[in-house]
């Protein structure tokens, strides 16, 4: 497991500064990030909802409002996806060439 | 060691300059003979990469430099937004960031847009064109990028 620091940032969400080596972490520390960044093993995190994570006491917890934001923006993407999807196939296009004018992977 | 020769075929003068810092500083010739030829044609500073970096896409999750050159950190401010420090600052924030963003291969409309540049870091996002508004969505797509300047 790697180590990594973290810090809240001025968006009210966590962020995770990971080094390169160039410098140790406690010099990255110094250069990189605010004071009261805290140096933690990575696998301490939590691996979803990154926009949703908040820094309490220490640890990193998810905000359940802004996870249910997140969650509500994705499904409103999906949708209109799918929309846009139905609508160009009836067009004729290949699901491929869709994808493409699409952006979807 | 035989002789060092220092020798010139017009008036003038050959100076070595030591740089304005401290610690010593060694020119190292090729243990082959021959001759090797400075020029004045040798780039300046200014037109040299001072940093570059290569994030390989990570199926949309948290990016990690691959490899890269005068880079301390990769800091992870929100989906597809990077903070990347330098190691060795720059000398001036007006400096041109160039690169691209990826999926990994399959065709994709990836965006990358630089937008805070210091003299100790740089900030990219990276994203797509919403579907719904059209406006840019962030996403962790991969980075590659390299940074010129004075």
């Amino acid at each position: 497991m790697a180590q990594v620091i973290i810090y809240t940032n001025q968006n009210g969400g966590v962020s995770v500064c990971t080094p390169t080596g160039e410098l140790s972490i406690e010099e990255t520390q110094i250069k990189d990030t605010p004071i009261g960044s805290i140096i933690v093993d990575d696998s301490q995190l939590p691996t979803e909802y990154f926009d949703a994570w908040e820094l309490v006491d220490g640890a990193v917890v998810i905000n359940q409002t802004k996870k249910a934001v997140i969650q509500a923006a994705k499904e409103t993407e999906k949708t209109a996806k799918e929309s846009a999807l139905s609508k160009l196939t009836a067009l004729g296009l290949t699901a491929d060439e869709v994808k493409a004018l699409l952006g979807v992977a | 060691m035989s002789s060092v020769v220092i020798s010139g075929d017009t008036s003038g003068a050959i100076t070595l300059s030591a740089p304005a810092i401290a610690g010593t500083n060694t020119i190292t010739l090729p243990a082959s003979t021959g001759t090797v030829a400075l020029t004045s044609g040798l780039p300046v500073s200014s037109q040299l990469c001072k940093a570059w970096g290569q994030c390989a896409f990570n199926s949309g999750s948290a990016l990690s430099l691959t490899s890269s050159y005068n880079i301390s950190s990769l800091t992870r401010n929100s989906a597809g937004n990077y903070t990347f420090a330098y190691t060795t600052n720059l000398g001036s924030s007006n400096y041109a960031v160039v690169g691209t963003a990826n999926n990994g291969g399959s065709v994709n409309s990836c965006i990358l847009s630089p937008t805070a540049r210091s003299t100790s870091s740089v900030t990219l996002n990276t994203g797509y064109v919403s579907a719904t508004n059209g406006t840019l969505s962030q996403y962790d797509y991969g980075i590659d990028f390299a940074v010129f300047g004075a």
